[in-house]
């Protein structure tokens, strides 16, 4: 266990340093210039000197080395695009945002997918378990802004009572949240409804049913904690894809969060920001799924003393 | 895994009773077919007519004159949503093929190497894995760019559309080559392996004559599977302005363009509605195919029943 953790721990810096280089490799090789604007005038030789050697950027080695040398004091570089904003200060205005928007995603998802997946094994054949198959085969196929969009206007041009592209209270969490919880819903479901089966159509149900157990007690004792494992697995990955993956909900409902930063910076060609939001996002993934890892180990006692990974 | 024991006919042919009797890819594959027929037929005709613009016919609302109504340019967009399908459709589908392929590759080759080269191959695999998906198909996108346009100094659209595809298809393999090496593992137990490189078969030919038969169902269902995930994928990308650049139309940039459109004070709905709804519509009878296919010919079988 405690080798588990610590070997978790000598990978986290050692992946963000792979994605570091990665990354850098990939923004020096975009043409084009990032202190020129399109459509501006050209830039004078003098001033782009001046302006590179602000940043620390004279040329791709050095611009490597520095950038590197500043992670390492938390600071995540100077925006090109937004002058007088650091990486830090836009990050840490955005990502919040991003962050609420992601987890009551995931908390609507892991409510609703485990309620319909038990529904469904129950009822297996039935009106419920043919519902749970359209929702599942719905959510992996409808993009996420086809659903945002029909929300948008449902509630918005049809139905006027939740308000439209402003951020200021709970209830515009309501629709995107709705949205991104669409795709972890059907996952879970799906996982939730397998699970169940297997577990509804095992002994120790029967044992349980045979004892005279209520039906409540046999499925959310009995039944439940063994179908979960594969849900929890799955929730690390999926609430960081919830968290960082939330671009385009931003873009449908105009939402403040990180992820329309980083669309704009790569359009934009701001490194700096390029860079700090892609090893923001590579942290939070790489931290949760770790933190899943171990937590599985924990749980699951056949992990922990096999030890091997699937 | 009657496909070792009793030849591959019978199960095949029962496999395609299977498909057949699900009710969804009966409803699915016809839909599916006819998206895909018009699309490619319909996109040479399409090409010249998705790109005149008339501004005294802007915004015109579906009609007999204009089936899907006119777009902001007063474009016909019907001619673009043809375009556009047949764009993201081959995006799509390139995409796949490209990523099925690394992916059989790198997990065969990781299988029958063995040793050293398996651990540091499927090691790549899960570091990969464990990076942001659309980020670093974003990165990969904007990291080509660079390569081919600025440094080989080729075409503009074609090229733009190749790189899409190699973004999407470079990310997309992680899990095949994982499925494909884990399938790789239990057959080269088999005795039929060992039989063939007693008799001298090269390990070319064990994987071509003997392995890759043998492999042929879970390439098809996970094949079938990535498409339109990669639809997908491209369809975001165009949405958030990084993927199909315009004037050249994709179901994902149109659907942008819808959303830009649709407003409390007046929507012009036709322009959201259409390619939002034939890229949903395509995607879905694509995965209802891809399921039914995988419960038809997955050896484990009833994992749905």
């Amino acid at each position: 266990m405690i080798r588990r953790i610590a070997t978790r721990l000598i990978q986290l810096p050692l992946l963000l340093f792979v994605i570091y280089s990665l990354t850098f490799l990939m923004i020096v090789a975009v043409p084009g210039n990032p202190f020129q604007r399109d459509g501006g005038r050209a830039i004078s030789p003098v001033v782009e000197q001046a302006l590179r050697e602000r940043y620390g950027m004279q040329d791709n080695l050095a611009f490597y080395g520095r950038y590197l040398q500043r992670l390492f004091h938390g600071d995540l570089g100077r925006s090109l695009q937004y002058e007088n904003w650091s990486c830090n200060e836009i990050i840490a205005a955005s990502l919040p945002v991003s962050i609420t928007v992601g987890l009551t995603a995931i908390a609507i998802a892991t409510l609703g997918g485990v309620t319909l997946g038990i529904l469904a094994a129950i009822y297996r054949h039935g009106a419920c378990d043919a519902f749970a198959l359209f929702v599942s085969i719905l959510g992996v196929s409808v993009p996420t802004f086809v659903i945002g969009a029909g929300l948008l206007v449902l509630f918005s041009v049809t139905l006027p009572v939740l308000p439209v592209g402003t951020w200021d209270s709970p209830l515009d969490l309501v629709r995107p949240a709705v949205t991104l919880s669409l795709v972890p819903l059907a996952y879970i479901l799906r996982l939730t409804r397998l699970g169940m089966i297997e577990a509804l159509q095992s002994d120790y149900v029967r044992t349980a049913r045979a004892k005279g157990l209520s039906e409540s007690t046999v499925i959310f004792r009995h039944a439940l904690p063994n179908a979960m494992p594969p849900v929890l697995a799955y929730l690390g990955p999926a609430s960081a894809a919830a968290m960082t993956g939330s671009f385009v909900i931003e873009r449908v409902f105009n939402i403040p969060g990180m992820g329309l930063h980083f669309v704009n910076s790569v359009l934009n060609r701001d490194q700096m920001l390029i860079l700090a939001c892609v090893l923001v996002y590579s942290a939070i993934l790489i931290t949760l799924n770790a933190v899943v890892d171990v937590a599985h180990a924990w749980i699951d006692p056949r992990i922990r003393v096999g030890g091997a990974r699937a | 895994m009657t496909a070792m024991s009793s030849g591959t006919a019978a199960p095949r042919a029962s496999a395609t009773r299977r498909l057949l009797r699900s009710r969804r890819t009966t409803v699915a594959s016809p839909i599916l077919l006819g998206i895909i027929v018009v699309c490619f037929i319909g996109a040479w005709p399409a090409v010249k007519r998705s790109d005149v613009t008339s501004l005294s016919n802007a915004r015109m609302p579906p009609g007999a004159q204009a089936w899907f109504g006119t777009d902001l340019l007063g474009r016909s967009l019907a001619a673009r949503c043809i375009l556009g399908g047949a764009i993201s459709l081959a995006v799509g589908i390139a995409a796949a093929i490209f990523s099925v392929g690394l992916g059989v590759v790198w997990g065969s080759v990781a299988a029958m190497a063995g040793g050293r080269v398996d651990a540091i191959m499927m090691r790549i695999v899960d570091v990969l894995f464990g990076l942001p998906y659309i980020l670093l198909v974003i990165l990969l996108k904007i990291g080509l760019e660079g390569l081919l346009r600025l440094r080989l100094g080729l075409g503009h659209h074609a090229t733009d559309l190749v790189i899409l595809m190699l973004a999407i298809g470079g990310v997309s393999w992680l899990t095949m080559a994982r499925v494909i090496r884990a399938r790789m593992l239990t057959l080269l137990a088999a005795p039929f392996i060992e039989a063939a490189r007693a008799i001298g078969v090269s390990p070319i030919g064990v994987w071509r004559r003997h392995l890759l038969p043998n492999l042929l169902d879970t390439i098809i269902v996970y094949a079938a599977l990535t498409v339109p995930q990669a639809i997908l994928q491209e369809s975001f990308l165009s949405f958030l302005g990084i993927g199909v650049a315009p004037p050249l139309p994709s179901w994902g940039n149109l659907a942008a363009d819808g959303v830009a459109a649709v407003n409390t004070i007046e929507s012009f709905w036709w322009m959201l509605v259409f390619p939002c709804g034939l890229l949903s519509l395509t995607l879905l009878c694509m995965n209802a195919l891809g399921e039914g296919l995988r419960d038809a010919l997955d050896p484990r079988g009833d994992r749905r029943a």
